[in-house]
């Protein structure tokens, strides 16, 4: 009964699929190039932004919060690049300054934020059932909240402490990142490899660190990134009323606030920190536009 | 009409500003006369789909024509403005797009897809055409519709305006056995009694084999051959060509390396015993659903089945009828309801995934049908065999050889293996806990057939070196039958009969397993 062998491998070797000619252009044409410049633009500016977070001790600068009563509101001069603000204050120096306390709360919180919403959202999608419920709903809870509102209400009754601010700003932005990592994970959940996974053995600690989360990475990153902006603002915000930090330490919200009165006379110290924080929102949104491509297909 | 329907000339299709050297189709000349039937057979990424595109005029996103013409029904469609060819579709040709679940909108109901290209009053008339109850359908959406119906209504979509041309892509590929026979069935009637002209493409020979009159072969963007049907059949001339024929494998063909089924049974001793399993599904797979609508399913209904110690065991049956389910419930995937199942040293098989000891784990592996889906697209190939394993590169480049691929694949990703190599890994991953039972879960439906062939070869090997159990399950029963030593048949949950192969093939003890013998032998 076997005299013909159905088994013939005229091509031992499997023909490889193609890659989708349609995908492949897309990704090689139009893209590339421009994203890639946008990629070191936005990377430029937020690590220019870090840096001097960072190091601006160093710099040969005036100290930002050193007054002087006979020089208020001037121009830009050679003694004062940017001016000075209503109380003779030295503008560059605090708009250089100023970064610090938002950008240092700000990773502080996202980083929290990321944290608690990837443990949240995968705790969700892989337990399901009751415990699903509850952690969704109370998530529900605090995204229905507005967060400014909150940050007012522990700003004025706990206090204006970072870590309290940090705190309270992880908590407030953790929502929404908890619920894309429940639904990504869901979806990768459901896929044969992380049967495959089980089949070898695998806890579920193990399945979401090594099957789930390289697959959901982009999206992650993006969600991230995007609330790290929110963050940022919400903060500046909280200082723009007087919530966040303390004068006189130079902050761009805080900035912002107090030189708006003098508009008409200098409107230096005010543009200055504004540019500084939208510079800085810009840069982290157009790294987003790249992060998603660094995902596995 | 009279004359050439279709003829394409010269035509070379190529990726945008990739010119000639990338080209996906190179230099295709094609005549089909008006009222024949051609059937186009090819494997994926031969070009065939993008072929039957440029005969509606449309390359395709991401693709230009570089040099020569397609004209169909008399017009050059290439050359025509993009509102006089619109003009053209579904009415002198229409194209019925592969992939059943996708083509039909989901949130409209059957008429309303009609009304959509003008023919809402005809909808009865139409779906009566292609052998549906048109009353009864014209208000369901697609979602209500089992895989068969929706292919109906997609032709009753393209015949709605009276096409002299029909284009059909896979027609068949996610059917059973039965409802693509009966769709087949139906094409050949369509195209008698309309008079059409029928070009139909598809992977699989066999289904050419029934509607088309002539065939041509495509392979890496070029025609290998254009010839009749029984020109083909008979004296297939390009080598690739009878590579095709000869991997398709027929009934009661035995492979070369398998004995006659009886003589290589190595035992009756058993491994895993089933008795009166069954198994209830909720439509949520995995236990998620927790809503008071869920809708269970008995997917397996007092099964009472042993597997011998060093058997290939095949189980078959259509989609439905719990095969997979089956193998789910042996893994863990799975639990049963009722009923026992059972290792023969009394290790307990109805312990759920996440409860079963490591050790009991490592006995029974699974391969799954779709390899894109089963590795993660993250991981290297050496994480992929090597997770959970003590195994260093040595042990993994031997498993790898054993499924006949490289050392050198290690480093890569599944992103860039091909399918036949990616079940290969698959397969390996599996092996590297040397299990006792290996099951297979339809791990050819998604491969070519060539490469089908190949990965049936590498299997049958393995078999015959480490003397693994295997349980392999599949729709097909000319494959089932070539390499199983007794076969399953399942139905609706449960077991009719098990015998060894040849008496299966020559002595059917089920009326349904009759009617599946004699649809294969087709």
């Amino acid at each position: 009964m076997s005299t013909v062998d159905p088994v013939d491998p005229v091509d031992p070797v499997d023909p490889v699929d193609p890659v989708d000619p349609v995908d492949d252009i897309d990704a090689r044409a139009t893209a590339p190039r421009r994203r890639r410049r946008w990629l070191s633009v936005g990377a430029a500016v937020v690590a220019g932004h870090v840096l001097l977070a960072l190091f601006v001790p160093l710099l040969p600068l005036q100290a930002p919060t050193a007054q002087d009563a006979t020089a208020v509101l001037q121009g830009s001069s050679g003694a004062h690049w940017l001016g000075t603000d209503d109380l003779g204050r030295d503008v560059l120096s605090r708009t250089l300054w100023g970064g610090r306390p938002s950008i240092g709360i700000a990773f502080g919180a996202v980083l929290l934020a990321a944290l608690l919403g990837v443990l949240i959202g995968a705790a969700a999608a892989l337990a399901g059932g009751w415990l699903d419920d509850v952690l969704m709903r109370v998530n529900d809870v605090l995204l229905a909240l507005p967060s400014l509102l909150v940050l007012m209400l522990m700003a004025s009754f706990v206090g204006r402490q970072p870590v309290v601010l940090t705190l309270t700003l992880a908590v407030m932005y953790a929502p929404p990142i908890a619920r894309l990592v429940r639904g990504a994970t869901l979806g990768v959940l459901g896929r044969d490899f992380v049967v495959a996974a089980r089949l070898r053995g695998a806890g579920s600690g193990e399945i979401v660190v090594r099957e789930v989360l390289p697959n959901i990475r982009g999206v992650v990153i993006t969600e991230v990134a995007m609330q790290f902006s929110w963050i940022l603002l919400a903060f500046s915000s909280l200082s723009f009323l007087g919530l966040g930090t303390t004068p006189p330490t130079p902050e761009w919200g805080l900035m912002v606030a107090g030189a708006r009165t003098y508009i008409t006379i200098n409107a230096l110290p005010l543009v200055a920190p504004m540019v500084m924080l939208a510079s800085l929102v810009l840069a982290v949104n157009s790294l987003i536009d790249r992060s998603a491509l660094g995902e596995p297909s | 009409m009279s004359g050439p329907a279709i003829e394409v000339e010269g035509l070379t299709i190529a990726p945008c500003g990739a010119g000639v050297g990338g080209a996906v189709l190179r230099d295709i000349g094609l005549r089909v006369e008006a009222g024949t039937r051609l059937g186009v057979v090819g494997e994926s990424g031969s070009g065939k789909s993008t072929l039957l595109r440029a005969m509606v005029g449309n390359c395709g996103r991401g693709l230009e024509v570089v040099a020569g013409s397609a004209r169909t029904a008399g017009h050059d469609l290439f050359a025509l403005p993009d509102g006089d060819r619109r003009a053209l579709l579904g009415t002198a040709v229409a194209l019925v797009p592969q992939s059943v679940g996708l083509s039909l909108t989901p949130h409209l109901t059957v008429e309303a897809q009609f009304r959509d290209v003008g023919m809402g009053d005809r909808t009865s008339e139409l779906l009566d055409e292609v052998g549906l109850r048109g009353e009864s359908m014209r208000s369901r959406y697609p979602h209500e519709l089992s895989g068969g119906e929706q292919q109906r209504v997609l032709l009753a979509l393209g015949l709605a305006r009276d096409p002299g041309v029909l284009l059909l892509d896979e027609p068949t590929s996610a059917l059973d056995v039965g409802v693509a026979d009966g769709i087949l069935r139906l094409l050949e009637q369509t195209q008698e009694r309309r008079g059409l002209t029928l070009v139909v493409v598809s992977h699989d020979l066999g289904v050419i084999e029934r509607v088309a009159t002539r065939v041509v072969v495509t392979r890496s963007g070029a025609i290998v051959e254009d010839e009749s049907l029984e020109q083909l059949m008979r004296s297939p001339r390009h080598p690739y060509t009878r590579a095709l024929l000869d991997a398709a494998p027929s009934l009661g063909q035995r492979h070369a390396r398998r004995g006659n089924e009886g003589d290589s049974i190595a035992s009756t001793e058993q491994v895993v015993r089933a008795d009166a399993l069954t198994v209830v599904r909720t439509s949520a797979e995995g236990g998620r659903a927790r809503r008071a609508s869920w809708r269970s399913t008995t997917a397996l209904d007092g099964v009472t089945i042993e597997i011998r110690r060093g058997e290939i065991l095949g189980v078959i049956g259509e989609s439905g009828s719990g095969k997979s389910t089956l193998l789910k419930t042996m893994c863990g995937v799975l639990t049963p309801a009722s009923g026992t199942l059972a290792m023969s040293d009394g290790a307990n098989l109805a312990t759920p995934l996440r409860k079963r000891p490591s050790h009991l784990l490592r006995r029974i592996q699974m391969v799954m049908q779709n390899p894109d889906d089963s590795l993660n697209p993250a991981h290297t190939v050496r994480r992929i065999l090597q997770a959970g394993t003590s195994h260093d590169d040595d042990a993994s480049a031997a498993l790898l050889a054993a499924v006949h691929l490289e050392r050198s694949l290690l480093d890569r990703r599944p992103g860039s293996l091909s399918g036949g190599e990616k079940q290969r890994v698959a397969i390996a991953r599996a092996l590297a806990r040397d299990p006792e039972v290996l099951l297979l879960d339809e791990i050819t439906s998604a491969l070519d057939v060539t490469v089908q062939a190949a990965v049936i070869a590498t299997l049958v090997e393995l078999h015959e070196r480490l003397g693994t159990t295997m349980v392999f399950v599949s729709h097909d029963l000319a494959v089932v039958s070539s390499i199983a030593d007794r076969i399953a048949v399942l139905r609706n949950g449960r077991l009719l009969e098990v015998a060894d192969t040849a008496r299966l093939l020559e002595h059917p003890g089920d009326e349904y397993t009759a009617s599946l013998l004699a649809l294969a032998r087709r």
